[in-house]
Parts: C-alpha cells; sequence; structure tokens
C-alpha cells in the first residue's frame, strides 16, 4: 500500500478524483453516462497519440510533429475511403502503412543523421501540414461512408469503439514496454545512451523503431478522428501535440527521458479531458481552460522536482556526469 | 598579421546559409521583377521584425540549453496587456511600462521554474506557455482589442528616413545582442552554462543569476514584437504570437544555435528568419498558396540541417583518417 502512494501515478490519479468528486457535486450533469462517454471518445485520439509519446519521451526525444502525422493520414485515408477498393480492412491497412511511413522518415532523419528530434519533427511538421493542405487546398471532406463512422459506433449503447482501441493500444504499449527487448532498450536509451550502447543495445535501430511505431500510432489516432467527427479538416487540430506532451508530461514521463509508464499517460489524458469538459459543466468560459491546464503542469511537475529533491538529499549521491 | 585581422571566417554552417541565401535571391528575381527592389525588401524588412525580435530572446534561451516555449504566448500577453491599458486611456509611455512589467514577471515565472526549482526548460515552459495563454485570454476575455489610438501605430506603421521603424528595432537589438555575446562578461557565461552548466556553477558562475537574466531578456523581446505587431495590425488577440513559436525556434536552428545549447549566435538567427521572411514573400509574389509556403519552409529547415549534419560527418571522417595516417607515418619512422 505504502508503495503505491509512492508512486508518481498516484498523486495525479488523487487530484483527478478530487476534481471528479468535486465536479460530481457541483453538477448533476457531469457523473452522466453521457457526459463520461463524450470526455472518453473526444479524447481518444488524443490518447492514442499520448501512448506513442510517451515512448518516445521516455528515449529522451520529443516528436512535435504528432499532430501533422495524424492529420496527414486522416486526410488520406478520408480520400481513400471513397475509392472503390476501400473497405474496413483496407483501410486499417492503409492506416498503418500512412503511419509507418511519416513515422519511419522521421526516426530515419534522428536515427541516421543523429540530429535532434525537436529539430526534425519540427521540420517534418510543417512538411506533412503543407502537404494534405496542398492536397486539399484546406478544404474540409465531407460525408465520409458509412462503413467508415462505424468505427466510432458505440457497442450495445454503453461501450464505444474508441474507447477500446485506445485501451488494447495501452496494454498493448505497455506490454511491449514491460516485457519485450524492445521495451527494455527503449528505458535504457533514455536513461544513459552510451551506458546502452556499451550493453549491446542496437540505439539507432531502437530509436528508428520508436519514432516508426509512434506514427502507426498517430497513423491509427488519424483513423478513430475520422470516423468520429464523419468528416475530416486538413487545418484542424493545429497545436495538439503541445496537449499529447502536456498529457504525457503530467502522468508521470520524465522530459529528459528513463521514465514513464502507459498508467501514468491514461491518467494525464484523463486529467486533461475531466479539465476540460468540467469547466463547461461548471459553466466557467472556456478561456479559462488554457490557465487551468498551465497552473496543472507547473504544480505537478513542480511538486515531482521537489519530492526527488528531497529523496536525493537523503541519500547523498555524488553525481557523476 | 593585418590581413589576418579582417578575414572573415566563416563556419561551415554560415556558408550554407548564404548559399541558400544566394539560391533563394536568384529564385526571387527569376520569380518576380518586383522581388529585387528596395520597395519589396524593406516589406520584408517590415514582415520579419516581430519574428525576428522574437527569434533573437529565443536564441538566449537555446545558448544556455534551455529553451522558452512560452515565448508565443508571452508575445500575445504582453499585447493584451497593452491593448488594455491603451483602451483603457493610459498614455502609449504608461501602456508599453505595463507591458514590459508584466514581461519581466512573465520571465521572472520560467526563470524561477528553470534555475531555482530545476524544473527542465521544456516543460516548465510548456506550463507557462499554457499559463500565460490563459491569463491572456481572461484578461482579454477570448475577445480580440480594436480601436487602439492612432498615437501608438508609429511603432508598427511608421518609418524613420524611409526605413520602418521595426526593422530599426530589430537591427539595434542584433547588434546589441551580438556585442554581449562576443565582447561581454554575460555572453561568456551564457556560452559556459549551455556548455556545462555544472561545470560552469563549479567555476564560480552564478547560474541562477544569468538565467535570470536570459529568460527576463527573452520576455522583454517577445514584449517588443507584442507591441509592434500590435501597432501594425491595430488590434491586440491573446493568439497572436503563437504560430511564431514553432518558425522562431526553425530560425534559430537554421541559423546554427545548436539546440543542446553553447554553440550559435544572434547573427545565424537573424539570416534565418531573413531565409524564411525571403521565401514567404518570393511564394506570395508568385501566387502560391500560404500552404505551399508551410511545406517550403519544413523541407529547408530538413534539408539545410541534414546537409550540416553530412558535411559535418565527412568532415570528421577526413580529420581521423589523417590522424591515423599521420600515426603510421610516426610509427615508421
Amino acid at each position: 500500500m505504502n508503495r503505491l502512494f509512492e508512486r508518481r501515478e498516484a498523486g495525479v490519479l488523487c487530484i483527478l478524483l478530487v476534481l471528479g468528486i468535486a465536479l460530481a457535486v457541483y453538477s448533476p450533469a457531469f457523473l452522466t453516462q453521457v457526459n463520461i462517454k463524450n470526455i472518453l471518445v473526444n479524447n481518444s485520439a488524443l490518447a492514442i497519440m499520448a501512448v506513442g509519446m510517451t515512448l518516445v519521451l521516455i528515449t529522451g526525444g520529443i516528436d512535435v510533429s504528432v499532430a501533422s502525422q495524424m492529420m496527414f493520414s486522416a486526410t488520406l485515408l478520408a480520400e481513400f475511403s471513397f475509392l472503390p477498393f476501400a473497405n474496413p480492412f483496407t483501410i486499417v491497412l492503409a492506416a498503418i502503412v500512412i503511419g509507418a511511413v511519416t513515422g519511419s522518415i522521421n526516426g530515419l532523419l534522428i536515427s541516421h543523421f543523429n540530429i535532434d528530434p525537436i529539430i526534425i519533427t519540427l521540420g517534418t511538421n510543417s512538411i506533412y501540414r503543407g502537404i494534405i493542405l496542398v492536397y486539399t487546398s484546406g478544404r474540409w471532406i465531407m460525408n465520409l461512408p458509412g462503413w467508415f463512422t462505424a468505427f466510432s459506433k458505440t457497442v450495445g449503447g454503453v461501450l464505444p469503439l474508441p474507447v477500446v482501441y485506445v485501451v488494447l493500444l495501452l496494454v498493448l504499449t505497455a506490454y511491449i514496454l514491460r516485457y519485450t527487448s524492445f521495451g527494455r532498450a527503449v528505458y535504457a536509451c533514455g536513461g544513459n545512451v552510451e551506458a546502452a550502447r556499451r550493453a549491446g543495445i542496437n540505439v539507432n535501430r531502437t530509436i528508428f523503431r520508436t519514432y516508426a511505431y509512434t506514427g502507426v500510432l498517430c497513423g491509427i489516432a488519424g483513423l478513430v478522428q475520422d470516423s468520429i467527427l464523419g468528416n475530416c479538416q486538413p487545418a484542424g487540430s493545429n497545436g495538439w501535440e503541445m496537449n499529447v506532451i502536456a498529457a504525457a508530461v503530467i502522468g508521470g514521463t520524465n522530459i529528459l527521458g528513463g521514465s514513464g509508464t502507459m498508467a501514468g499517460t491514461a491518467i494525464g489524458v484523463l486529467l486533461m479531458g475531466v479539465i476540460e469538459n468540467g469547466l463547461v459543466v461548471a459553466h466557467v468560459p472556456t478561456y479559462w481552460q488554457k490557465l487551468v491546464y498551465g497552473v496543472i503542469i507547473i504544480m505537478t511537475v513542480t511538486i515531482d522536482i521537489l519530492r526527488k529533491n528531497r529523496a536525493d538529499a537523503g541519500h547523498q549521491l555524488i553525481e557523476i556526469d | 598579421m593585418g590581413k589576418e585581422k579582417f578575414r572573415i571566417r566563416l563556419t561551415l554552417n554560415q556558408m550554407v546559409l548564404l548559399g541558400t541565401l544566394l539560391i533563394i535571391l536568384l529564385t526571387g528575381t527569376l520569380v518576380s521583377h518586383n522581388f529585387l527592389t528596395l520597395r519589396n525588401m524593406l516589406s520584408i524588412f517590415q514582415q520579419m521584425s516581430e519574428m525576428g525580435i522574437m527569434a533573437l530572446g529565443l536564441t538566449l534561451c537555446i545558448l544556455t540549453g534551455g529553451n522558452d516555449l512560452s515565448a508565443g504566448t508571452t508575445m500575445g500577453l504582453c499585447a493584451v496587456i497593452t491593448g488594455v491599458c491603451l483602451t483603457s486611456g493610459m498614455p502609449v509611455g504608461l501602456a508599453m511600462v505595463c507591458s514590459l512589467a508584466v514581461a519581466v514577471i512573465c520571465g521572472c515565472i520560467n526563470a524561477l521554474l528553470i534555475s531555482v526549482m530545476k524544473v527542465p526548460p521544456m516543460i516548465a515552459t510548456l506550463g507557462t506557455q499554457m499559463f500565460f495563454n490563459g491569463v491572456a485570454l481572461v484578461i482579454s476575455k477570448g475577445n480580440s482589442i480594436s480601436n487602439i489610438p492612432e498615437s501608438f501605430y508609429f511603432f508598427g506603421q511608421g518609418k524613420v528616413l524611409g526605413i520602418p521603424v521595426q526593422a530599426i528595432v530589430l537591427l539595434v537589438l542584433t547588434a546589441a545582442l551580438s556585442i554581449v555575446l562576443k565582447r561581454k562578461v554575460l555572453g561568456r557565461y551564457i556560452i559556459a552554462i549551455g556548455n556545462n552548466i555544472k561545470a560552469a556553477a563549479y567555476a564560480g558562475i552564478d547560474t541562477v543569476k544569468v538565467l535570470f537574466a536570459v529568460y527576463i531578456l527573452c520576455s522583454l523581446m517577445c514584449c517588443f514584437a507584442g507591441n509592434i505587431q500590435v501597432a501594425r495590425v491595430a488590434t491586440a488577440r491573446a493568439d497572436m504570437g503563437g504560430v511564431f513559436l514553432m518558425q522562431c525556434i526553425s530560425a534559430v536552428v537554421l541559423g546554427g544555435t545548436s539546440i543542446n545549447g553553447g554553440r550559435g549566435g544572434v547573427g545565424g538567427t537573424v539570416l534565418g528568419v531573413f531565409i524564411f521572411a525571403m521565401i514567404s514573400n518570393i511564394m506570395n509574389l508568385a501566387g502560391a498558396s500560404s500552404f505551399w509556403q508551410q511545406f517550403a519552409t519544413g523541407s529547408i529547415l530538413v534539408l539545410v540541417v541534414v546537409f550540416n549534419c553530412i558535411t559535418e560527418m565527412s568532415q570528421k571522417r577526413i580529420r581521423v583518417f589523417s590522424s591515423r595516417e599521420a600515426r603510421k607515418l610516426r610509427s615508421k619512422k
């Protein structure tokens, strides 16, 4: 029990619970089935991207092109869905392939040329977004086919499919991180690259795979987002990369690499979703939303750091760079 | 001796940059005969100044090995403060002082988190980015503030000797900062911290003080940029600087400043901003949509960085090779 409370996720979970209870008491509209479903479904694409972002952050990198990658996939898939051979099977395949391509380009540039990830992804961010905007001239793609939007239907009136995808991907990624050699390599690269290299880990390959995997997740996020909205807005979801990073960071992922968990990221996404929804439910003007996000990020991170400093002071470790 | 003194030594990155600039200039003149005119060049300067001033501040942060993701929203916040002060009837000077004071507070919050609490700069400024934007939105209630008094327009629309005011501000700030970085103690401290903050602290540099100076300076630059934009477009909105942030970071990197700190300067940054501004200008002259501009800026950033990297790698290889040869020769002797 004690160990549970020592974990980073516990603190954020407490904030989430307190906030949830407060909102439930304040407004009867909050704790209704429809509202909870809305929170979960509206944040599902963000959650899928946050899963990938967590992996990237654990390796000590960053990917600011996730929102562009998602819209790249979403736009191409929306166009693809009108082709004669498009069906639920081929479109999932297409989503994975498109995501793998965009992610691999990032991964190749970062691992092969050893350039700082933020620079490359800043560049590819504009490139991916530019390509789809030029291709569609910024026009929305409307009236996606029924079988496409069926990807996000609610099963049995209670279980929205996007939530199922999120849970599946979370579990899959948590499994990869914990039980596969790739997952251990991801943590090792973030902890200490040189040590990882000496331990025989192929750092370049690990980094490449991380970005490619994140790309695939963004591709799937594009599919989910398209099917939820029923249309595609190539210029939309601008600046989501910051929300995705924030969700991962709130969930306890170290932006310097080396630590982070899927459970934390899930809680981080939920917390951001609940704040966004709670402000609406509580009739607070939406422009307060950013302020609250900012305060929460600064607070959680500061508490985290202070706690770490106190723990370090107890150990009296000698740090060697 | 005398000749040596005046030789300009260009780094590889600067040569690549100048080459890129030359290619862009050539394309520009081929695309439109209006491109290489004084009027067009001045308008490019007018457009690039806001981004350039903000990029100068960001260069300082990035040189210390940090980053300021809140730069864009600091600019928005300062713009809103100026707007609110001006519309409430304050004189122009007082309104600007108010927004500068807010910028100093913003810089202090960032610096406090980064240097005293030791929060990694990216996270600290990610938090303050949303916080400042939130404050700006709450103050402006999400509206854009218009009816700015005309006496304020000078800073964004005025001209001195035919040169736009903001271009002069940009040039003066660039000159001042490059002197600070090259000739003053603070500049050496900034570079030292960027190379190794622990070593800098052991060498007796008050890292907290230097980081405070850097982040406050960066916020002040954002404030200048915000005020200039308010004066130019005669409105103040909370989301004003948001789009600049990523472009500015791109320009800083394009200008040869290492994103990990310790290497680079403001001259390259201005060149980087100039390249981006010219690309969008050429595209406008050619009638291409803004969507192409996004694609072009991204491609140029990636191409230049990758090209730099390849040439650096091959140079290193040559160096390793030649030192190996030398060792062989020595052992033969």
